[in-house]
Protein backbone atom coordinates (compact mmCIF):
# COMPACT_ATOMS: atom_id res chain seq x y z
CA UNK A 1 0.00 0.00 0.00
CA UNK A 2 2.64 2.75 0.98
CA UNK A 3 4.61 1.39 -2.30
CA UNK A 4 2.11 2.35 -4.75
CA UNK A 5 1.34 5.61 -2.92
CA UNK A 6 5.03 6.50 -3.65
CA UNK A 7 4.57 5.11 -6.78
CA UNK A 8 1.51 7.22 -7.53
CA UNK A 9 2.82 10.35 -5.90
CA UNK A 10 6.17 9.58 -7.79
CA UNK A 11 4.42 9.28 -11.30
CA UNK A 12 2.43 13.04 -10.67
CA UNK A 13 5.66 14.76 -10.19
CA UNK A 14 7.16 12.94 -13.18
CA UNK A 15 4.11 14.37 -14.64
CA UNK A 16 4.75 17.65 -13.87
CA UNK A 17 8.24 17.91 -14.26
CA UNK A 18 8.13 16.71 -18.21
CA UNK A 19 5.30 19.69 -18.92
CA UNK A 20 7.54 21.82 -17.42
CA UNK A 21 10.88 20.49 -19.11
CA UNK A 22 8.76 20.02 -21.95
CA UNK A 23 7.58 23.09 -22.47
CA UNK A 24 11.00 24.93 -21.70
CA UNK A 25 12.60 22.85 -24.52
CA UNK A 26 9.77 24.20 -26.88
CA UNK A 27 9.98 27.68 -26.04
CA UNK A 28 13.95 27.34 -26.02
CA UNK A 29 13.69 25.79 -29.73
CA UNK A 30 11.19 28.50 -30.82
CA UNK A 31 8.31 26.32 -32.06
CA UNK A 32 5.14 25.65 -30.26
CA UNK A 33 4.85 21.92 -29.70
CA UNK A 34 8.70 21.35 -29.04
CA UNK A 35 11.29 18.72 -30.40
CA UNK A 36 10.91 16.84 -26.82
CA UNK A 37 8.21 14.25 -26.26
CA UNK A 38 6.58 15.82 -22.80
CA UNK A 39 4.58 12.78 -21.05
CA UNK A 40 1.70 14.82 -20.27
CA UNK A 41 -1.14 14.52 -19.82
CA UNK A 42 -0.73 11.57 -17.36
CA UNK A 43 -2.85 8.12 -19.21
CA UNK A 44 -4.58 4.94 -18.70
CA UNK A 45 -5.62 2.59 -21.24
CA UNK A 46 -8.22 -0.08 -20.61
CA UNK A 47 -9.16 -2.86 -23.51
CA UNK A 48 -11.82 -5.48 -24.02
CA UNK A 49 -12.43 -7.41 -27.94
CA UNK A 50 -13.85 -4.76 -29.13
CA UNK A 51 -12.68 -1.52 -27.75
CA UNK A 52 -9.72 0.58 -26.44
CA UNK A 53 -10.64 3.18 -23.64
CA UNK A 54 -8.19 6.11 -22.95
CA UNK A 55 -8.08 8.21 -19.81
CA UNK A 56 -6.24 10.91 -19.41
CA UNK A 57 -6.33 13.97 -16.34
CA UNK A 58 -6.09 17.62 -18.44
CA UNK A 59 -7.60 19.67 -15.94
CA UNK A 60 -8.32 23.22 -16.66
CA UNK A 61 -8.38 22.15 -20.19
CA UNK A 62 -11.30 23.44 -22.37
CA UNK A 63 -12.75 21.73 -25.20
CA UNK A 64 -11.95 23.88 -27.53
CA UNK A 65 -8.17 23.58 -26.32
CA UNK A 66 -7.92 20.37 -27.24
CA UNK A 67 -7.42 18.41 -30.09
CA UNK A 68 -6.78 14.39 -30.52
CA UNK A 69 -5.74 13.14 -33.81
CA UNK A 70 -5.31 9.16 -34.78
CA UNK A 71 -3.10 7.82 -37.26
CA UNK A 72 -3.42 3.96 -37.22
CA UNK A 73 -1.94 3.23 -33.78
CA UNK A 74 -0.54 6.15 -33.11
CA UNK A 75 -2.86 8.90 -31.05
CA UNK A 76 -1.25 12.36 -30.53
CA UNK A 77 -3.26 14.57 -28.03
CA UNK A 78 -2.82 18.10 -28.01
CA UNK A 79 -4.17 20.96 -25.76
CA UNK A 80 -3.42 24.59 -23.87
CA UNK A 81 -3.95 24.99 -20.43
CA UNK A 82 -4.83 28.21 -20.35
CA UNK A 83 -3.86 30.74 -17.63
CA UNK A 84 -6.79 32.02 -15.59
CA UNK A 85 -7.78 35.56 -16.56
CA UNK A 86 -8.12 37.99 -13.76
CA UNK A 87 -8.45 41.83 -13.66
CA UNK A 88 -5.12 43.45 -13.96
CA UNK A 89 -4.75 44.31 -10.56
CA UNK A 90 -5.35 40.51 -8.95
CA UNK A 91 -1.70 39.34 -8.34
CA UNK A 92 -0.52 36.13 -8.16
CA UNK A 93 0.97 34.68 -4.57
CA UNK A 94 1.57 31.33 -5.42
CA UNK A 95 1.72 29.33 -8.35
CA UNK A 96 1.42 25.61 -8.49
CA UNK A 97 -0.17 24.89 -11.29
CA UNK A 98 1.39 24.50 -14.86
CA UNK A 99 0.03 26.17 -17.55
CA UNK A 100 0.98 26.38 -21.39
CA UNK A 101 0.45 24.08 -24.71
CA UNK A 102 1.03 20.15 -24.05
CA UNK A 103 1.51 17.63 -26.62
CA UNK A 104 1.99 13.58 -25.97
CA UNK A 105 1.65 11.07 -28.78
CA UNK A 106 0.71 7.09 -27.36
CA UNK A 107 1.48 4.18 -29.35
CA UNK A 108 -2.03 1.99 -28.84
CA UNK A 109 -1.56 -1.66 -28.64
CA UNK A 110 -3.89 -1.91 -31.33
CA UNK A 111 -4.89 -0.58 -34.67
CA UNK A 112 -8.12 1.72 -33.87
CA UNK A 113 -11.12 2.73 -36.18
CA UNK A 114 -10.08 6.23 -35.71
CA UNK A 115 -13.18 7.32 -37.61
CA UNK A 116 -15.62 5.49 -35.28
CA UNK A 117 -13.88 7.02 -32.34
CA UNK A 118 -15.48 8.96 -29.69
CA UNK A 119 -14.43 11.74 -26.88
CA UNK A 120 -15.72 12.84 -23.76
CA UNK A 121 -14.32 15.75 -21.76
CA UNK A 122 -15.58 16.11 -18.22
CA UNK A 123 -14.38 17.12 -15.05
CA UNK A 124 -11.18 17.78 -16.50
CA UNK A 125 -10.87 13.60 -17.52
CA UNK A 126 -10.70 13.24 -21.03
CA UNK A 127 -12.53 9.30 -21.88
CA UNK A 128 -11.77 8.06 -25.44
CA UNK A 129 -13.45 5.04 -26.90
CA UNK A 130 -11.57 3.76 -29.74
CA UNK A 131 -13.16 1.08 -31.63
CA UNK A 132 -10.72 -2.12 -32.26
CA UNK A 133 -10.01 -2.72 -36.44
CA UNK A 134 -11.92 -5.97 -37.14
CA UNK A 135 -9.07 -6.78 -38.88
CA UNK A 136 -6.56 -7.37 -35.94
CA UNK A 137 -9.24 -8.76 -33.50
CA UNK A 138 -8.87 -12.99 -32.47
CA UNK A 139 -10.67 -14.83 -35.11
CA UNK A 140 -11.96 -18.09 -34.25
CA UNK A 141 -11.23 -20.56 -36.80
CA UNK A 142 -13.74 -23.57 -37.22
CA UNK A 143 -12.32 -26.85 -37.44
CA UNK A 144 -14.05 -29.76 -39.71
CA UNK A 145 -13.84 -33.31 -39.26
CA UNK A 146 -13.04 -35.14 -42.61
CA UNK B 1 -4.03 -13.09 -16.37
CA UNK B 2 -6.31 -10.79 -17.25
CA UNK B 3 -8.92 -11.33 -14.74
CA UNK B 4 -6.56 -11.66 -11.83
CA UNK B 5 -4.83 -8.10 -12.50
CA UNK B 6 -8.39 -6.37 -12.66
CA UNK B 7 -9.21 -8.03 -9.25
CA UNK B 8 -6.20 -6.09 -8.11
CA UNK B 9 -7.79 -2.67 -9.07
CA UNK B 10 -9.76 -0.78 -6.14
CA UNK B 11 -13.24 -1.37 -7.48
CA UNK B 12 -14.57 2.09 -7.45
CA UNK B 13 -17.79 1.23 -9.13
CA UNK B 14 -19.54 0.27 -5.95
CA UNK B 15 -18.85 3.58 -4.08
CA UNK B 16 -22.03 5.04 -4.80
CA UNK B 17 -23.61 1.56 -3.81
CA UNK B 18 -23.03 3.06 -0.10
CA UNK B 19 -19.92 1.53 0.92
CA UNK B 20 -18.33 5.13 0.18
CA UNK B 21 -16.50 4.90 3.99
CA UNK B 22 -14.45 1.91 2.72
CA UNK B 23 -13.58 3.46 -0.84
CA UNK B 24 -12.64 6.01 0.73
CA UNK B 25 -9.89 4.99 2.71
CA UNK B 26 -8.45 3.00 0.05
CA UNK B 27 -7.98 5.53 -2.27
CA UNK B 28 -4.30 7.36 -1.96
CA UNK B 29 -3.97 10.91 -0.47
CA UNK B 30 -2.83 13.40 -2.53
CA UNK B 31 -2.22 17.11 -2.28
CA UNK B 32 -3.91 18.76 -5.36
CA UNK B 33 -1.81 21.90 -6.55
CA UNK B 34 -3.12 25.22 -5.80
CA UNK B 35 -1.94 29.03 -7.16
CA UNK B 36 -3.13 31.51 -4.87
CA UNK B 37 -4.03 34.88 -6.33
CA UNK B 38 -5.29 38.30 -4.24
CA UNK B 39 -6.51 41.71 -5.27
CA UNK B 40 -7.63 44.18 -2.77
CA UNK B 41 -11.19 42.90 -1.68
CA UNK B 42 -10.71 38.90 -1.88
CA UNK B 43 -7.97 35.74 -2.18
CA UNK B 44 -8.60 33.43 -4.87
CA UNK B 45 -7.19 29.77 -4.23
CA UNK B 46 -7.53 27.85 -7.59
CA UNK B 47 -6.39 23.95 -7.55
CA UNK B 48 -6.22 20.93 -10.36
CA UNK B 49 -8.71 18.64 -9.34
CA UNK B 50 -9.55 16.52 -11.71
CA UNK B 51 -12.21 13.85 -11.93
CA UNK B 52 -14.25 15.41 -8.82
CA UNK B 53 -17.85 17.21 -10.04
CA UNK B 54 -19.38 19.82 -8.19
CA UNK B 55 -21.04 17.54 -5.34
CA UNK B 56 -18.02 15.70 -4.58
CA UNK B 57 -15.94 18.60 -3.70
CA UNK B 58 -15.72 19.63 -0.17
CA UNK B 59 -14.79 22.78 1.74
CA UNK B 60 -14.55 23.50 5.39
CA UNK B 61 -12.87 25.98 7.55
CA UNK B 62 -11.97 25.20 11.11
CA UNK B 63 -10.52 28.07 13.48
CA UNK B 64 -8.32 29.67 10.91
CA UNK B 65 -7.64 26.30 8.77
CA UNK B 66 -9.33 25.72 5.68
CA UNK B 67 -9.97 22.49 4.20
CA UNK B 68 -10.37 21.49 1.05
CA UNK B 69 -11.17 17.97 -0.12
CA UNK B 70 -12.76 15.96 -3.25
CA UNK B 71 -13.08 12.15 -4.12
CA UNK B 72 -11.47 11.23 -7.39
CA UNK B 73 -13.96 8.95 -8.85
CA UNK B 74 -12.60 6.88 -11.63
CA UNK B 75 -14.65 3.72 -11.97
CA UNK B 76 -12.76 1.17 -14.59
CA UNK B 77 -14.96 0.31 -17.66
CA UNK B 78 -17.21 -2.38 -17.28
CA UNK B 79 -16.10 -5.64 -18.72
CA UNK B 80 -12.51 -3.87 -19.04
CA UNK B 81 -9.10 -4.78 -18.45
CA UNK B 82 -6.26 -2.28 -17.24
CA UNK B 83 -3.53 -2.32 -19.79
CA UNK B 84 -1.70 0.60 -18.38
CA UNK B 85 -1.82 3.43 -16.43
CA UNK B 86 0.12 6.26 -14.69
CA UNK B 87 -2.18 7.15 -11.82
CA UNK B 88 -5.07 6.18 -10.03
CA UNK B 89 -7.56 6.48 -7.81
CA UNK B 90 -6.72 9.85 -5.57
CA UNK B 91 -8.41 11.73 -2.50
CA UNK B 92 -7.83 15.19 -2.64
CA UNK B 93 -6.64 16.95 0.15
CA UNK B 94 -4.79 20.24 1.22
CA UNK B 95 -5.20 22.94 3.55
CA UNK B 96 -4.22 26.39 4.14
CA UNK B 97 -3.70 28.62 7.71
CA UNK B 98 -6.32 31.70 6.54
CA UNK B 99 -3.44 34.16 8.11
CA UNK B 100 -5.72 37.25 7.31
CA UNK B 101 -9.47 38.30 8.15
CA UNK B 102 -11.44 36.70 5.48
CA UNK B 103 -15.39 36.37 5.17
CA UNK B 104 -15.89 33.05 5.04
CA UNK B 105 -19.85 33.19 5.35
CA UNK B 106 -19.92 34.62 1.85
CA UNK B 107 -16.74 32.55 0.34
CA UNK B 108 -18.24 31.12 -3.26
CA UNK B 109 -16.72 28.19 -5.29
CA UNK B 110 -16.71 26.96 -8.68
CA UNK B 111 -15.42 23.61 -10.46
CA UNK B 112 -15.14 24.08 -13.94
CA UNK B 113 -13.12 21.28 -16.12
CA UNK B 114 -11.30 19.55 -12.96
CA UNK B 115 -10.44 23.36 -11.30
CA UNK B 116 -11.99 24.49 -8.36
CA UNK B 117 -11.91 27.93 -7.69
CA UNK B 118 -12.69 29.26 -4.76
CA UNK B 119 -13.39 33.27 -4.21
CA UNK B 120 -12.86 34.50 0.04
CA UNK B 121 -13.76 37.83 0.32
CA UNK B 122 -11.51 40.07 2.86
CA UNK B 123 -13.76 40.86 5.72
CA UNK B 124 -15.19 44.44 5.39
CA UNK B 125 -13.63 46.64 8.20
CA UNK B 126 -16.23 48.41 10.02
CA UNK B 127 -15.19 52.12 10.45
CA UNK B 128 -16.20 53.55 13.70
CA UNK B 129 -16.18 56.96 14.61
CA UNK B 130 -15.95 58.26 17.90
CA UNK B 131 -17.26 62.11 19.11
CA UNK B 132 -15.25 64.20 21.07
CA UNK B 133 -16.73 65.96 22.92
CA UNK B 134 -16.04 69.05 23.97
CA UNK B 135 -15.63 69.86 28.34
Amino acid sequence: MYFTELLNDLNRVQGQLRLQNGLWNGLSHGSIYGTHQSEYPLIQIYADKDFLTLRAEVPGVALEDLSITITDDVLTLNGEIKESIFDANVKALRKERVTGKFFRTVELPYPVESDKAEAVLKNGLLNLTLPIKEAVKPRQISIKSE
Amino acid sequence: MAVAEKKLQPSTEKTEAGSFQREESKAIEYVPEFDIYSDSGAIYLEGNMPGVDSDGVSISVEKDVLTISGDQKISIPEHMDQLYSEFSNVFYKKSFRLETALDTESAEAVMKNGVLRVKLPFKKSVVKNILVKAD
